[in-house]
Parts: structure tokens; C-alpha cells; sequence
């Protein structure tokens, strides 16, 4: 029953912050400066979520692993490869890694 | 008219569906990692897949079954848990201002709210990923797509983890870590090509998140959304004209 309170209590405090931008009124006109703020939201948050993230990705302890595959991936997007190219191509080079350790 | 409307639809659903494969592939190690979690911590098969299908937040399912397990309250979790989402009321705002719909459709859809499925959706145009027309846009099918995909990768991965724990091999799992990352750099890359504003306001955020994780020892939670909120603050500031 602790358990179920639990998950619902989590459920609920995890929606919430979902939810409520979306009912905020339709009409409503946010002041410029606060747009143009929100603009940079998205590239802000994925250096953020990037860095430092990425160097314990694979292994806590090593974090030369991460980096690598960040590497990897930055290359194969620089050279302008799909997507999911770029993701397998990291996996790739990582497992090959952690297989020669 | 009705008709091609619905097809419109269709290929956004569809192209969101696409854009997402790399979240689903990026979730399924996460996600067996909590099941695995979950199970031994002496949850039921059940409850652990009813965290996943209902929580549906990674960082803070594994805070959870952390908290639990060292004896803490129900109402303090819920408090711990809560203050590490907060940052998802940024990302709604963002995305409530960009995703075109009725406010119910906005509602059911802000379920689907992650690190992943916002940057995902912003980043990547609904003509496919770096058009530059069509980035600020994004429809309410591409979202839905992107959003279905990720989330059966979640609880997909959960119950994987929860039934299969001992025959997954461990290089495998541990290099598909990596995954996550490569799709945010995958996103990264062409927008920093095709902006050097874009690419220092990037740049800016990383270097905030590690500063105030490494040197004023911030919760995760916190640091991204104060980076995140400082980095766009400055760009904003730094880029008067306001184009992207």
C-alpha cells in the first residue's frame, strides 16, 4: 500500500510541472524580453544536459569512455550523417572500447 | 481538405516517430537499469512497471528507489522528487508557446515531457531535423510521435529489466549509456554550425552545469535549470536583435 501511496504521490508531483505552462491562458502575450529569453531555452539546456553528463555516461569511474563516444558522435554529425547513424556509430566505437579493456 | 489534413498529420506523427527512435534507443538501457534496480530492491514486477508507465522520470524513479531504500518517508520522497521536476515547468513553457492545439491536447501531450523529447522537439525541425524554416514550429502530431516512441522505450526497457536481470551482457548495456549523449550531440553539431550565438549560448550552458555541480555542489535538478536559465538569459541579453 506504501508503495502505490508512493508511486501515486510521485505520479502526481511530476505531472504537475507538465502540465501547468499548458493551461495557462490561450491569449496570453508574454513580454519580448521574456520570449527572446525563452528562444535560447532549448540550446542553453542542451549544453547543460550534455556537459558534464556525458563523461560518467558509460562508466563512473572512467570517464575517458564518454568522452570518447562524445567524440565519436561529434564527428559523425560534423560530417552530416543521419541521426541514428551517429547514435549507433557511438555505441559501436564504445563497445569496441569496453571490450579491449 | 479533411482528408489531406489528417495525412498532414499522419507524416508528422510518422516524422516524430522517426525523430524519436534515438530517445527510445537512448531510454531501453536507462530503463532495464531501473527495472534491475527496481527488482532487487523488493518491489514487485508490478510496482516497478507502474513507477515507469506512471512516474514516466527517470532521474527521479532512481532517486526514489534510492530514498527508499535508506528508510526514507513517503511525503519526503514526493517533496525530493518534486523539487528535481521543477524543471520541467521551464521546458513546458517553451514548448507550450511552440506546439500549435487546443489547451486539452497541450495538456494530455505535456505527459510527455522529458530532458530528451524537449530538446528533441525544439532542436529539430518539422521538416526533419536542422531545417531551418521550419524550427520554431512543431505540431502537435510530430510531438505525440516523438513523445509515444520514447515513452514505450521507457516502459519497455523497465519491464526487460525487471524479468530479464541476470542474461543481459554488460558491454552492451553499459555502451548503449552513451546513446542519450550522441543524440544531444547530434543536435548540437548542426545548430552550432549553423549559429555561432547558438553555439556559445550551448557552450555557456555546459560550463555553468560544471561549475555549479563541481564547485557549489548543486543537485542535478537545480544545476540544469539554473544553467540552462542563465545561459538563455545571457544570449538574450548578449543578442539584442532576437533572431535565431
Amino acid at each position: 500500500m506504501k508503495i502505490y501511496l508512493l508511486i501515486a504521490g510521485m505520479a502526481l508531483v511530476t505531472y504537475i510541472p507538465r502540465l501547468l505552462p499548458m493551461v495557462l491562458p490561450e491569449r496570453l502575450q508574454f513580454p519580448v524580453w521574456l520570449d527572446r529569453w525563452l528562444q535560447y531555452v532549448p540550446y542553453a539546456a542542451l549544453g547543460a544536459l550534455i556537459f558534464p553528463g556525458v563523461l560518467t555516461s558509460v562508466d563512473g569511474q572512467r570517464s575517458w569512455l564518454g568522452l570518447l563516444g562524445g567524440f565519436t558522435a561529434g564527428l559523425l554529425a560534423l560530417a552530416g550523417l543521419n541521426l541514428l547513424i551517429v547514435l549507433a556509430g557511438a555505441i559501436a566505437v564504445v563497445a569496441f572500447a569496453l571490450s579491449m579493456i | 481538405m479533411a482528408l489531406w489534413v489528417a495525412q498532414k498529420e499522419v507524416v508528422q506523427f510518422r516524422l516524430g516517430l522517426m525523430q524519436g527512435l534515438s530517445i527510445f534507443l537512448g531510454y531501453l538501457p536507462a530503463a532495464v537499469a531501473f527495472g534491475v534496480l527496481g527488482a532487487s530492491t523488493g518491489l514487485s514486477y508490478f510496482q516497478v512497471a507502474a513507477m515507469s508507465a506512471w512516474v514516466y522520470a527517470g532521474a527521479s524513479q532512481f532517486m526514489g528507489l534510492n530514498l527508499l531504500q535508506s528508510g526514507a518517508s513517503v511525503p519526503e520522497i514526493i517533496l525530493a522528487t518534486f523539487v528535481l521536476n521543477l524543471r520541467h515547468v521551464l521546458m513546458s513553457t517553451v514548448l507550450s508557446k511552440r506546439i500549435q492545439g487546443n489547451r486539452v491536447l497541450k495538456s494530455i501531450l505535456s505527459f510527455g515531457i522529458t530532458d530528451e523529447t524537449f530538446v528533441l522537439t525544439t532542436i529539430s525541425g518539422s521538416a526533419g531535423t536542422g531545417s531551418e524554416a521550419a524550427v520554431r514550429e512543431i505540431t502537435a502530431a510530430r510531438f505525440a510521435g516523438v513523445a509515444v516512441i520514447a515513452y514505450s522505450g521507457w516502459l519497455i526497457g523497465t519491464v526487460f529489466g525487471t524479468v530479464f536481470v541476470d542474461i543481459l551482457p554488460q558491454i552492451a548495456m553499459k555502451s548503449m549509456g552513451i546513446s542519450i549523449y550522441a543524440m544531444f550531440i547530434a543536435l548540437l553539431v548542426p545548430s552550432m554550425k549553423k549559429s555561432g550565438r547558438v553555439a556559445m549560448i550551448s557552450l555557456l550552458g555546459g560550463a555553468l552545469n560544471w561549475i555549479l555541480l563541481s564547485e557549489l555542489k548543486l543537485a542535478t535538478g537545480w544545476s540544469v535549470v539554473s544553467a540552462t536559465m542563465l545561459a538563455s538569459a545571457c544570449g538574450a541579453l548578449c543578442y539584442k536583435e532576437g533572431k535565431q
